[in-house]
């Protein structure tokens, strides 16, 4: 058995005359979370669409090693019975998965959603119908979720929520493909992730790998009276900063670490928003 | 199909319907009508009987089955439900289910409302229920084509007064559309019932309208299979 659980070879994707996917290629290992970053329209949520049989794409191929009832999915316009209770609904998917009852209890206790149980869906916030959406895509424990920018638009309070709940489930052997134009999200919570942008993957790797590829060269040297200069790392420049400033001592000095943001931004010449 | 997922949904679906006041009354207003007419001394019994009958028949079987399908794709359930491993047939089965059991208790309390005799029962009943399978397609058409709520109830207005023709019909007086009614489902259904009502039934004069009822069945389902290949579930 292969380790790895999606891989895709040059899919690509045209819509009407336009291109929307340029031969993406990328393999997902089994029990990683893998993020897949790009701005809006870039064509986060079509690649999903593709993974889960909902497109077909125009060409190239693409493989996910589960069965249909091993995935979750919470998709972008997922949807939940407005009338009914919070209980009710989870129950319902629990009972269309042949899931134990008990499991509701423990998944609503998880989405911090116990307490609301009682709440008809209608009358939910939306960060409230977000968790209750993720708690119905993850009841029968799949071994692989797809979720399409799922802290999308919730407070941070709930979005930590939602994290910790997304590391638990991958500690416990769940592989996650997620999308998100969040890159701290990313940073927080992929081992791996794929910067896509219009339609082609610029670079794939894990957060920290990247970070050293893209260090800066430069060193910033912090002095004791506060003054920081940023200086190349090569010693020659080095040598001259400290001789130039022979009277003044030094506080600390640190290379910097660019962040995925900044990394995608140099990539792409483009804002993640 | 697998008989589980089939039976979560049913259960969901009915108490989802009978929180949706919008929607039931579909199922009301046929037995509303049946109480009403039947205080009136002046209307036959078998005509009011008919007459609530085929009231029942276009608003479950069709606007219902329409609507209740339209709404999971207006609020995205039902693409959710796709996408969690359930088959678009399983859940067209079930709204069938819930819609047919609408149906068999509104055609049951009609009947008794409209105090028919007892021994007939078993007759009337088993005509309308005939009906009714064949017409439950046509409602599953309306909702495959229907995006949202809305476009259900408009697109099933179309079926329901072609159901209801065999009313109207006695208050015009044009060949052409006497024809034409007299080749629909319901108005087989009325003509039946009448010679069950003066025990008058026998092959001969039954046969044909069974065949039409017969020749509707076949014709919605195929409808149906062509709509669903054409436009699927989730359009
Ligand atoms: N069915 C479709 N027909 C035509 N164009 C489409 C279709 N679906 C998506 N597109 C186009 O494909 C591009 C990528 O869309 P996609 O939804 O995959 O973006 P995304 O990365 O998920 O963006 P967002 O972050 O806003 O969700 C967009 O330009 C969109 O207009
Ligand atoms: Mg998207």
């Amino acid at each position: 058995m292969s380790e790895n659980i999606i891989s895709t070879d040059k899919l690509s994707i045209i819509f009407g005359e336009k291109k929307i996917l340029k031969d993406i290629t990328f393999q997902v290992k089994k029990k990683e979370i893998f993020g897949f970053l790009g701005p809006s329209g870039a064509g986060k949520t079509t690649t999903i669409k593709i993974l889960t049989k909902q497109l077909n794409p125009s060409s190239g191929s693409s493989e996910v090693n589960a069965l249909k009832d091993e995935i979750g999915i919470l998709s972008d316009n997922s949807g939940a019975y407005e009338r009914l209770t919070v209980y009710r609904n989870l129950c319902f998917f629990a009972e269309l998965s042949r899931t134990d009852k008990k499991k509701v209890e423990e998944i609503l206790k998880k989405v911090k959603l116990w307490e609301d149980k009682d709440k008809k869906v209608k009358d939910l916030s939306k960060g409230m119908k977000q968790r209750l959406l993720l708690a119905c895509a993850v009841i029968h424990s799949p071994k692989l979720l797809f979720l399409d920018e799922p802290t999308a638009a919730l407070d941070p309070a709930t979005t930590e929520e939602i994290h910790k709940l997304l590391l638990d489930l991958r500690d416990n052997g769940t592989t996650i493909f997620l999308t998100t134009h969040n890159m701290e999200e990313a940073d927080e919570l992929c081992d791996r992730v794929a910067f896509l942008n219009k339609g082609e993957i610029v670079e794939l790797g894990c957060p920290s790998d990247l970070k050293l590829k893209y260090a800066k060269d430069t060193v910033a040297i912090l002095f004791e009276d506060e003054m920081e200069i940023t200086v190349k790392k090569d010693m020659n420049s080095l040598m001259e900063i400290l001789k130039d400033n022979s009277g003044n001592t030094i506080k600390s000095i640190h290379s910097q670490e660019p962040n995925l943001a900044e990394i995608f931004l140099s990539l792409t010449g483009r804002e993640l928003k | 199909m697998r008989f589980y997922k089939i039976k979560a949904l049913f259960k969901l679906g009915l108490e989802d319907l009978l929180k949706n006041m919008n929607v039931f009354i579909y199922i009301i207003l046929p037995l509303g009508f049946a109480l009403l007419y039947s205080r009136m001394d002046a209307m036959p019994k078998g005509y009011i009987f008919s007459l609530c009958i085929l009231l029942n028949l276009s608003m479950v079987p069709v606007a219902l089955m329409g609507t209740i399908i339209a709404e999971e794709k207006e609020k995205n359930t039902l693409r959710t439900l796709i996408l969690n491993d359930v088959k678009a047939t399983e859940i067209l089965l079930s709204k069938a289910l819930i819609c047919m059991l609408f149906v068999l208790i509104n055609n049951i309390l009609i009947y008794f409302i409209t105090s028919l005799p007892i021994n007939t029962f078993v007759l009337y009943q088993l005509v309308a229920f005939f009906v009714s399978c064949a017409v439950i397609f046509l409602g599953a058409v309306v909702g495959l084509f229907s995006k949202n709520q809305m476009s259900a109830g408009l697109l099933s207005m179309p079926f329901m007064l072609l159901l209801m023709a065999p009313l109207f019909v006695l208050m015009v007086e044009n060949k052409v559309i006497e024809n034409i009614v007299s080749v629909l489902p319901t108005d087989a259904m009325m003509e039946i019932f009448s010679h069950i009502s003066d025990s008058s039934m026998n092959f001969s004069n039954v046969g044909i309208p069974f065949l039409i009822i017969t020749i509707w069945f076949v014709g919605s389902i195929v409808l149906f299979n062509i709509a669903y290949k054409k436009v699927g579930v989730d359009n």
